[in-house]
């Protein structure tokens, strides 16, 4: 099985590559293989490159690229994660209430400025986090069925405000759709900046408790018999992958299925192992995304919300592991 | 040594530990028996914090509230009944887990978890996957996980229920070679009694009804007691007798 | 079958039988002696609407439809309006008959007792005007598509309401005017325009809108002319290709000028587009925003607004 992780990775790696240079060519506005290679010699050696050219591929494009790898990775980690504390393969990062507070902070940010919304979403993403964080602490430990219902119950409550504000406001209403089903349009070099330090922290953060993770994959009562901190590992880990989701959401909207599929294939080839998962889930999620994304702004209609395609690959993928599962 | 005094567990308004008193020195083997709902399980949870009690419970002089997971796992194992484990870990992973609390340094544990493997008959199937085994294996291969944490106490329960004759033949040849281990094992069947030299605590409605290491009539009638079923012995051995 | 069975399969026929009895009344026809039917497009599809006269009430659930009305004499016949309504002077005044979503509640329609009701296509959902029609009230739905079509829309009113003569000086008024415009800037060269409606993601105008025409009229070529629909999102990489000359911004964007253009991660994406670096960037408040969003006689100062920025030459 570890060798088979290995060179399972090794390929990943390849593929996430070559997805990013594939995807690089594909857009609106056709631009020849030849003329990118032109221009990215041009700008490298600063001979006055194309500018129609370098701006659409090194503005446009290449961010936008970069930050759906991000961004898959962190919704793959933090599904990943959720899957494993709650014990429960249908987890996914907005388990904890992620998805309602930064619709709701969104709802109002449209509602004053559209340029207000990304802090808002990100600040009622972790307050909605809170919350639901707070309810379920019982005797200093964070008890994960109630976790669960803690969420379940914030999101609902956001849900209601923010559909309200949403219909209050019905002129806004395709900025909020859109931004609802999630996209990457607008992604700059400056998002893609604080993603990739969020990646930075959060992949490593998961991987050094990886063997708490195996552990707690038994049952809470095992874990704590075996000696782990069930509570502080549950707190650190659902905490740090709430604030990189939250941060993910505020720039791009609520993107479904790659958080819930990517840690399932990942098990299905590497097993449960999270020292493979914690950088395989993340690879898998990456190239989904990638994929989706390059779909969803080159239809011949236009760009379409990447939530929409993200939902058409990630069901039969679901509907597959539940076939599955029925026949255990 | 364990001590436990006054130990007192509720759920939810029902006391299901009523002011149990109890200790378990170096190599003592106890079998914890009563029927279902007199609180062995619940002995078992208190003493590895798992459950929140009224009480003092002690290891090796220490209340075990006071001290971290790590440490009480370092002190005291545990050996649960069988369970679910749809995972792909192979046997070796799994039983490498009961290194969490001891170890700092893996590599020279390969030889610690090989060696806990050897003694519970399960070196052919290191690689397996547990999602594979039997219930005998698993039941194994979770002893050899306790083992390894090198505790010098080992609570279990349930240790031979659903397991066919053969495999509680060799899981109760484990617990017997198990000379330096203070062990609490709870036991709805009577096999263990008939097979571990050690002290019955039987337990009926939270309380201790009866302490003794003497197979003798009294045992038997106030196991007939509790459990409502004649008890024979046949041999030196007991039995429980629903004809 | 067991009487228990009978008896539940008789209840659900009856109540099936009484509830499409009571669906299938419909208020009686109040009989008029005359009525007339109106032929028009309508989203580009051909629509015959039949109107009992006299027209005495009327009630308009869009501001074009009241512009409308009021441009061409018949103001005084609408008895209410909506809180969107700007102009003129005495529209803000008229009873309002919506909820704050924009969204027109029937029953305050109904109270209002009118002989026609005048929407908007695409604003009001589809149910209501089916209930209105289900009650026998008149509904005209107008969506222009260009300006042509509001010169046919007013004309429409014009004769539903008697007031033909004022319907045809006001769509000649407007005739003239816009002649005029186009005649000022003919000699010079169409410039590209982005008309932007939203920044995130940029959503624009395209083939099908009014819009889209008004650029068209006051010498400009909309880059999204060639787009699918009539309010399509454009690629950013597209609008870097086009490189528009000019841009003009829809007001309630967030955008208040030119500096989000050329400020912080948007200035790599805008900088090099003419209209960013010609200073060619527009936009607009409130009133030109309506004049431009309105279909009516209010269109001419969007004409002639647009027309102004993307030739100012032609208006020296």
């Amino acid at each position: 099985m570890k060798s088979r992780g290995y060179i399972f990775t090794f390929f990943l790696v390849l593929l996430t590559f070559a997805n990013t240079v594939i995807s690089l060519y594909i857009g609106p506005v056709h631009i020849p293989i030849p003329v990118i290679l032109e221009n990215i010699y041009r700008t490298l050696i600063r001979a006055d490159p194309n500018w129609t050219v370098s701006t659409i591929i090194f503005y446009v494009r290449m961010p936008r690229i970069i930050l759906a790898v991000l961004i898959g990775m962190i919704l793959a980690i933090s599904g990943l994660v959720t899957q494993t504390i709650f014990r429960n393969p249908l987890g996914d990062p907005y388990l904890t209430g992620v998805s309602s507070g930064a619709a709701l902070g969104a709802a109002i940010g449209f509602l004053i400025s559209p340029f207000l919304v990304p802090f808002l979403a990100f600040f009622f993403a972790m307050l909605a986090v809170g919350i639901s964080f707070l309810i379920s602490r019982s005797g200093g430990e964070i008890r994960a069925e109630i976790l669960i219902l803690a969420g379940i119950s914030v999101s609902f409550l956001f849900s209601a405000v923010a559909s309200y504000l949403i219909y209050l406001k019905e002129y806004n209403l395709r900025g909020v759709l859109f931004w609802l089903l999630g996209g990457l349009y607008g992604a700059t070099w400056s998002e893609v900046y604080y993603i990739f330090i969020a990646v930075l922290i959060a992949i490593p953060v998961i991987l050094a408790f990886r063997k708490e993770l195996d552990i707690m994959l038994m049952g809470d009562e095992q874990a704590k018999s075996l000696g782990v901190d069930t509570g502080k590992v549950k707190t650190v880990t659902l905490l740090v992958t709430s604030l990189v989701t939250s941060l993910a959401v505020s720039f791009v909207g609520i993107i479904g299925f790659i958080g819930l599929v990517s840690p399932h294939i990942g098990r299905k080839i590497v097993g449960e192992s999270h020292a493979m998962l914690a950088i395989v889930a993340p690879l898998i999620g990456a190239n989904l995304l990638l994929v989706s994304d390059t779909i969803a702004r080159s239809t011949p209609q236009g760009e379409i919300p990447v939530g929409i395609i993200t939902a058409f690959i990630g069901s039969p993928v679901l509907i597959y592991l539940l076939f599955r599962r029925r026949r255990m | 040594m364990i001590e436990i005094s006054g130990l007192t567990v509720r759920y939810g308004g029902k006391i299901a530990v009523d002011h149990v008193d109890l200790t378990v020195q170096d190599g003592e083997k106890i079998i914890l028996m009563g029927p279902n709902g007199s609180g062995k399980t619940t002995i078992l949870k208190a003493i590895l914090g798992l459950v929140p009690y009224e009480g003092h419970v002690k290891i090796d002089g220490e209340e075990i509230v006071k001290l971290s997971r790590r440490e009480i796992a370092r002190r005291v194992a545990y050996v649960p009944q069988i369970f679910y484990t749809p995972y792909t870990f192979s046997v070796r992973e799994f039983v490498s887990m009961g290194l969490y609390s001891v170890v700092r340094d893996w590599l020279s544990a390969d030889g610690v978890v090989d060696r806990a493997i050897m003694r519970v008959g399960l070196s052919d199937l290191r690689e397996k996957s547990v999602n594979t085994l039997s219930g005998g294996e698993l039941q194994k291969a979770v002893i050899a996980r306790a083992l390894v944490q090198n505790s010098r106490y080992i609570l279990m329960d349930e240790p031979t229920a659903h397991l066919d004759i053969g495999a509680v033949k060799d899981v109760l040849d484990i617990v017997r070679s198990m000379e330096d281990r203070g062990v609490i094992l709870v036991s709805h069947e009577v096999h263990p009694l008939n097979r571990i030299d050690g002290t019955l605590i039987l337990l009926n409605r939270g309380r201790v009804v009866y302490r003794g290491n003497k197979r003798d009539p009294e045992m038997e009638e106030k196991l007939r007691d509790v459990f409502g079923v004649r008890v024979n012995d046949a041999n030196g051995a007991l039995q429980f007798d629903l004809s | 079958m067991e009487r228990r069975t009978i008896a539940i399969i008789v209840t659900v026929v009856v109540i099936a039988v009484i509830s499409s009895v009571a669906f299938g009344i419909r208020t009686p026809q109040p009989t008029s002696p005359d009525k007339i039917t109106v032929t028009y497009d309508l989203d580009g599809q051909n629509v015959s609407v039949t109107i009992p006269l006299p027209v005495k009430r009327v009630v308009s659930m869009d501001p074009s439809n009241t512009q409308m009305m009021f441009a061409i004499g018949a103001g005084n016949l609408v008895v209410a309006d909506t809180s969107y309504d700007w102009w003129p002077e005495n529209a803000t005044k008229l009873p309002k008959v919506e909820m704050d979503n924009g969204t027109a509640s029937v029953e305050e329609v109904v109270a209002m007792n009118p002989d026609l009701v005048l929407a908007y296509g695409g604003i009001q959902p589809p149910q209501i005007i089916d209930q209105l029609e289900n009650l026998s009230i008149p509904v005209l739905v107008f969506q222009p598509q260009n300006i042509q079509q509001i010169y046919q829309d007013m004309l429409v009113l014009g004769n539903v309401t008697g007031h033909q003569k004022g319907a045809v000086n006001e769509v000649n008024s407007m005739k003239q005017k816009i002649e005029g415009v186009e005649q000022k800037i003919a000699p010079y060269p169409k410039v590209s325009v982005l008309y932007m409606l939203w920044p995130n993601p940029i959503y624009t105008v395209g083939p099908g809108s009014f819009i889209n025409n008004i650029l068209q009229v006051a010498g400009g070529i909309n880059i999204a002319q060639n787009l699918s629909s009539p309010y399509p999102i454009i690629s950013m990489e597209q609008i870097i290709y086009d490189n528009p000359q000019a841009i003009i911004v829809d007001n309630g964007t967030g955008i208040n000028n030119i500096s989000y253009f050329e400020s912080g991660s948007q200035a790599a994406l805008w900088a090099n587009i003419t209209a960013v670096k010609t200073g060619m960037v527009m936009v607009f408040n409130v009133t030109e925003s309506n004049w431009m969003d309105e279909p009516g006689p209010l269109t001419v100062y969007a004409v002639i607004t647009v027309a102004e920025f993307l030739h100012p030459q032609a208006f020296q």
